[in-house]
């Protein structure tokens, strides 16, 4: 994905006040009470005829 | 009109019918006749063979009572195959039924059957990996309602280690606005494309960026506003639950990194903390992304009054047999080594289960 996605995202964050921590720290994640992952999106739907 | 002549014709060639009868009777009186020239030819001719008319009428006698026995047969043989039709009818309508419960219950057993089959892999994946917890089966389908797209996700099977404590969500309801619902599968699509290796000619890509930008703005402001609207906890209702979970995707898919932590003063802000509270926890909505992403969605959310500890929940759709399935599983993250890949490690625990569901 291209940093200017991200830039302009990073920009509507900020206007709305709001303070993301991204992490890609195992440590971070074990304590972490609450946190959503994604990662990169499959090219095509698994399906079982 | 055939039947008609042909039973008029059966009727007047009956031996008793009223035109025989009345041929024989004629014979009858040539019989006692005197010839005469003023008979016609044949009738004197008839006159003076009486042998003949009586040998005719000997045979008359015999052909009726050979004709009315053979009737009667006839007759009876009719009814008996109108009693074997009528017997017939009833057993195909006792037959469709029986086939109907058949069929109904062979529904049962292809059912009961599939559920043996998910519930084989289900075991077998849960138990040859060591930090899967326990897996969980939901149908789920996606259908308009006016103004609005319901999904629906339904209960299906789960298999757990043993001593693991975990509910499962027996029926869910998520409702979406349909234009929102639109908006957010664009954004979903773009950003899929935008995130593979498939080279896009840069004006393409430029525009869109600048769609997934404006889209991903459109439906995050236009949710905030409403989440931050509502006054209290009272107010939220299921579109509310939905706008929260669908923000949090947007949020995901606009960061660099794989994983992002929050808590309830994040995404609303301090003073709204007690509805962001009830947002994340009031309702299980953590599957929804996974169904709108329709790729792999992993959560941890540890609800204040109930807390898992390590406990991180990764959601991803599969069809089988031409029906949609959200499969769950729990891994317990505590047990995860710093130098693993878990993009890696969470992919192969997907194509494990995969190929258990393949096999059977």
């Amino acid at each position: 994905m291209p940093d200017i996605f991200y830039n302009e995202m990073d920009k509507m964050f900020k206007e709305l006040g709001i303070e993301l921590e991204d992490t890609d720290d195992k440590e971070k994640m074990k304590k972490a009470d609450n946190f959503i992952a994604t990662f990169t999106p499959d090219t095509s739907p698994i399906v079982i005829e | 009109m055939r039947k008609l002549i042909k039973d008029a014709i059966l009727k007047l060639l009956h031996p008793l019918s009223p035109i025989v009868t009345l041929i024989v009777g004629w014979i009858l009186t040539v019989l006692v006749t005197l010839p005469n020239d003023s008979f016609p030819n044949f009738i004197n001719e008839m006159i003076e063979h009486k042998s003949a008319i009586m040998t005719f009428l000997i045979l008359w006698l015999i052909f009726t009572v050979i004709y009315s026995t053979l009737m009667d047969k006839i007759e009876k043989l009719n009814q008996d195959i109108h009693q074997a039709q009528e017997i017939i009818r009833q057993k195909e309508t006792q037959l469709d039924h029986t086939s109907g419960i058949i069929l109904n219950r062979s529904g049962d057993f292809a059912d009961f059957s599939r559920l043996l089959r998910f519930n084989d892999a289900l075991k077998g994946f849960t138990e040859n990996n060591t930090i899967v917890e326990c897996v969980q089966m939901y149908s789920y389908s996606t259908k308009r309602v006016n103004d609005k797209v319901v999904i629906k996700v339904v209960y299906d099977s789960n298999y757990c280690s043993d001593g693991i404590d975990i509910n499962n969500l027996a029926q869910c309801y998520y409702d979406i606005d349909y234009k929102d619902y639109n908006t957010i599968k664009k954004i979903v699509s773009l950003w899929k494309k935008l995130s593979s290796d498939v080279i896009i000619p840069l004006p393409e890509k430029d525009s869109m960026i600048r769609m997934l930008v404006d889209g991903i703005n459109d439906i995050y402001r236009k949710y905030n506003n409403s989440l931050r609207n509502v006054k209290n906890i009272s107010d939220i209702n299921s579109f509310h639950f939905t706008q929260y979970r669908i923000m949090t995707l947007l949020l995901r898919l606009a960061r660099r990194q794989s994983i992002t932590m929050f808590d309830k003063n994040t995404i609303l802000g301090k003073d709204k903390s007690d509805i962001e509270d009830y947002l994340l926890n009031g309702k299980r909505t953590g599957i929804l992304n996974s169904i709108l992403l329709e790729d792999i969605f992993m959560f941890k959310y540890t609800r204040n009054s109930h807390k898992k500890d390590g406990r991180a929940y990764i959601a991803f759709p599969i069809n089988i047999a031409m029906q949609n399935y959200i499969c769950v599983f729990s891994i317990q993250i505590l047990d995860l080594d710093e130098t693993i890949d878990l993009e890696h490690e969470i992919k192969s625990l997907r194509q494990d289960i995969v190929k258990r569901f393949e096999k059977k």
